[in-house]
């Protein structure tokens, strides 16, 4: 019970944050554009939440629709250099033509980033990636081998993650994160975790828990106890204090007593305030992790910016979240109803995290 | 000038980065030309969202870094003058 507990200051503090936020919503500037290239991957994982495979069955987006969009309905309404776009998947390495669109997105003025698994990111890849102006990068390693390679179901996954890391650390001028989705299984072995991350060179790590969509929605080895949960914070919290990795929890979440402890800004969902994605059917949507259907339009028939600028009412104005667990919350003028991905197609929210505290 | 105040006491009450998202919006191009100061851009204050990447170091700050490693590496060239 302790974890939720908010201090006068913070209370405070979180009231001026959630009065200046509302005018953050009311201009909804768009400052991270999600490009769903793919739903196609080189592995299986446990925990995918996109329900990524080999063969997904749902084509690629061409990238010449992704550049119309970029060019006829984002760049006129935006300084393309504020405004970071995101290869997002699947496995974005699959496809052939990656550092194509990287250098198209680059050539309009846009920085561009992408997550991996690593699998297939070899050196020479690397260099090819930044040559098309690749500027940022995060890498997924779900803890020591016998971790990662449970949860990404394949033998070579950690070494190959790990050659990766090795390949971006050394990288110069290239921003980077390590991202680990945390089970049961890793918390006992967080502080040796982040000593191996540290000798490796890397000082920015952002913490994840597994949300029940897609394949973890019925796999408990994925996730933690309640008391492994506030183990994690209160670790994130720890090290922070040392000063010697950046590390943070995702960005999902309302968290208590632990708000601007375990990340760098109060708690917020940022899709569909400033965070908007292209989803590889064309639909408009908040960030990529809101597997529900919270769809917007679509570009085939509708106009990006038009959708961007009119529409999103659910993800800009979340009084339909005070329902079930929030419907009488204290909380939920600070939450409004937790991450945007955390409800399902009716709504209904699937976990609380301050309810975990 | 509210909106500053806020941001202020935020500020006095130690929760200055964690109010730093809702800071200094930069303008859209359609507003070039009215009297208000633009302010700078800062992509420190971007959220690293879940299946997002960080923010990139703003290009100034890398150019700043090479040029402050060449420097670094002409002086270490450059004979002494006596």
């Amino acid at each position: 019970m302790n974890g939720r507990r908010l201090g006068l200051r913070k209370r405070m503090a979180l009231n001026i944050f959630s009065d200046l936020y509302r005018s953050t919503v009311a201009e909804h500037r768009l400052d991270t554009l999600f490009w769903e290239c793919t739903l196609r991957c080189n592995l299986a994982c446990r925990h995918c939440g996109s329900d990524c495979r080999v063969d997904p069955g749902v084509a690629d987006m061409p990238l010449a629709d992704f550049l119309k969009v970029l060019d006829e309905e984002v760049t006129p309404h935006v300084d393309p250099a504020e405004v970071l776009v995101i290869f997002s998947g699947g496995e974005v390495l699959v496809r052939d033509d990656l550092e194509e669109a990287g250098a198209e997105v680059t050539r309009r003025g846009y920085p561009w980033g992408m997550v991996t698994n690593g699998l297939a990111l070899t050196a020479e890849r690397l260099r090819s990636l930044r040559r098309a102006g690749l500027r940022t990068i995060s890498l997924s390693l779900d803890g020591f081998e016998a971790e990662h390679n449970y949860i990404r179901r394949n033998p070579r996954s950690y070494d190959r993650a790990l050659d990766a890391l090795r390949a971006i650390v050394r990288e110069p001028g290239l921003t980077y994160d390590v991202v680990t989705c945390v089970t049961g299984a890793l918390v006992p072995q967080l502080e040796a975790f982040r000593d191996m991350l540290l000798a490796e060179g890397v000082r920015s790590w952002r913490l994840f828990s597994i949300f029940p969509v897609g394949r973890a929605k019925d796999d408990p080895t994925l996730r933690m106890t309640d008391a492994q949960f506030r183990e994690m914070l209160d670790f994130i919290r720890r090290t922070r204090r040392e000063g010697r990795i950046d590390v943070s929890y995702a960005c999902e979440g309302f968290l208590g007593g632990y708000e601007a402890e375990v990340r760098d800004h109060f708690y917020q969902c940022a899709a569909g305030v400033s965070i908007a994605s292209i989803r590889v059917d064309g639909a408009i949507s908040g960030c990529t992790s809101v597997r529900a259907d919270f769809h917007q339009g679509n570009i085939y028939t509708d106009s990006f910016w038009e959708v961007w600028e009119n529409r999103f009412e659910p993800f800009r104005n979340r009084e339909w979240a005070r329902r079930g667990v929030c419907a009488d919350c204290r909380m939920f003028r600070y939450c409004l109803g937790g991450g945007m991905h955390l409800h399902g197609d009716d709504g209904e929210l699937l976990y609380c995290h301050y309810h975990r505290l | 000038m509210k909106r500053k105040w806020k941001l202020a006491l935020a500020a006095l009450l130690g929760f200055s980065a964690a109010c730093s998202t809702v800071r200094n919006t930069p303008r859209k191009p359609s507003d070039a030309g009215t009297d208000e100061v633009r302010t700078e851009v800062r992509d420190s204050v971007r959220i690293r969202v879940m299946y997002g990447v960080p923010a990139p170091r703003p290009e100034r700050i890398e150019r700043e870094m090479k040029s402050d490693t060449t420097q670094r590496q002409q002086s270490d060239e450059t004979p002494d003058a006596r």
